[in-house]
């Protein structure tokens, strides 16, 4: 086997990623754009934004928040037995603080993202495309980057920083209540240490891991959707790119919001 | 094929040397329609390639004098709110109806987007023309895939005049499963636009009755 062929697979490949990360940084770009210009308001777009937000936020709230109440109170628990061995028990808010709204909030919330809209939107966009109905709105001289993608992307991102909230709130009462329960540390002591703890970091990280990731996720799902050919067998893998990407720039956005605030 | 006389106004669509798709290979399409003409064209569906939506197998295309590839992205949005059509609803390959909208939201659809066109005044246009087409209380707030198929004509015509500076229209096959009650008033809105420069091309696979429908095509390709 020449070099050339041993290479070409991995090169083509490689190819592929930078060519379809550059379409999602050009999607995103375009999409900010439009989004600041009044006009690219028109009632079915803020209609369309105010269902994203309702289907990918509101309606997934109560599981969010049942999601936050168990593992907060799992990880003060945990940390409480550990911190309380170590004789460090006074870690205890910090500990919480950093692990809940810096890691667990914004990824928990991706992944509900990925879970309840990512499949709904890539599917949604996939099927308009197979059945003509892109062409039918493009004949239009309707934007698709304004009527399509611009009101998903940030009905995602809003939807994503409010599920983060909301988990870290339920977390937040769960790990009190937990913490009064086994270390019979009183509420009030317990949110002091934890308000006590937080910094503009902390903040940076919560709104803005949740509501990029989102909102790329946003322009992922509607890309692929959009981009599929043929018939509808070919939706399922239209998704199934949509939500692997959509983990992938998760994990990503993930490590560089860690890198930027630790370095 | 017939070519339309010289005019010292450009041609409002000029099809040269088009094939559709391989299939018709043997028979490409030339021909140019200018401002207030009405042309009849035996054809299967072309609209979407007219307005640069699909690409043709072959030739060139130009609407108000330039090609879709040589116009920025803007300048195609913006020409394409001058252009309409009603879409054969037997097509295999499109679409007339977004079907997650209602169809009065269908009709709509368009002019939200159209700068200058207040969301009033394109509601009240879109109740106008639906009185005039017999749909009395407006056009359907229903999904396409819950109305009868004479009123999703109806509501096809409604939307094919609905432009603001409409200066096109396609109609393919517009007549396949329309209310026969309510044709001469179609046919009227055909004739108005015309007097009011609109170029009109009746797309179909066989040549209705023009002259019982009153209508006189100036030039048959």
């Amino acid at each position: 086997m020449s070099l050339f062929t041993a290479f070409s697979g991995p090169g083509r490949w490689l190819s592929e990623v930078v060519r379809k990360n550059y379409y999602l940084a050009a999607i995103s770009v375009e999409c900010l754009f439009t989004a600041f210009r009044s006009r690219s308001w028109a009632q079915p777009v803020r209609q369309r934004l105010a269902r994203q937000i309702l289907f990918g936020g509101v309606e997934a709230l109560p599981f969010t928040m049942f999601s936050g109440a168990i593992f907060g109170v799992v990880l003060a628990i945990n940390s409480f037995k550990w911190l309380e061995f170590t004789g460090r028990i006074d870690f205890l808010g910090p500990a919480l603080s950093l692990l809940l709204i810096r890691e667990a909030a914004p990824f928990f919330s991706s992944v509900i993202i990925i879970a309840a809209s990512a499949s709904a939107i890539t599917t949604e966009m996939a099927t308009m495309r197979v059945k003509g109905e892109i062409d039918l709105i493009e004949s239009q001289g309707i934007n698709l980057i304004q009527f399509l993608v611009m009101p998903r992307a940030i009905g995602l991102a809003v939807a994503g920083t409010g599920l983060a909230i909301g988990f870290v709130a339920s977390a937040f009462l769960a790990a009190a209540a937990g913490i009064a329960w086994i270390g019979s540390i009183p509420p009030g002591p317990f949110f002091d240490s934890i308000f006590s703890s937080l910094g503009l970091a902390d903040f940076v990280n919560l709104i803005g891991r949740s509501s990029i990731t989102a909102f790329l996720m946003g322009g992922i799902c509607c890309f692929e959707g959009l981009s599929v050919r043929g018939s509808t067998t070919v939706v399922p893998q239209a998704v199934t790119r949509g939500m692997l990407r959509s983990i992938a720039v998760t994990l990503v956005i993930s490590a560089i919001f860690g890198l930027l605030t630790y370095i | 094929m017939k070519k339309v006389r010289d005019s010292i106004q450009p041609p409002v669509i000029e099809f040269a040397d088009v094939v559709l798709d391989f299939q018709s290979a043997s028979s490409p399409l030339t021909f140019a329609v200018h401002e207030g003409e009405f042309a009849f064209l035996r054809s299967t569906s072309l609209a979407l390639i007219a307005l640069g939506v699909r690409q043709a197998y072959a030739g060139e295309i130009k609407i108000f004098g330039q090609t879709w590839e040589s116009r920025t992205v803007r300048k195609v949005e913006l020409d394409r709110h001058r252009v309409s059509y009603v879409a054969d609803s037997d097509s295999e390959t499109s679409t007339e109806w977004v079907e997650n909208l209602d169809v009065d939201e269908n009709v709509l659809l368009g002019s939200h987007f159209d700068r200058g066109v207040a969301s009033k005044a394109a509601f009240s246009k879109m109740e106008q023309l639906a009185s005039r087409l017999g749909m009395e209380k407006g056009v359907p707030s229903s999904r396409p895939d819950s109305t009868s198929v004479p009123d999703l004509a109806r509501a096809q015509w409604v939307r094919a005049f609905m432009p603001e500076d409409l200066a096109l229209v396609i109609l393919e096959n517009p007549l396949e499963g329309a209310p026969r009650k309510f044709i001469p008033d179609f046919i009227e809105l055909i004739q108005e636009s015309l007097s009011n420069g609109v170029a009109v091309i009746w797309v179909g696979e066989d040549r209705p009755d023009f002259d019982a429908l009153g209508l006189v095509p100036e030039f048959e390709f």
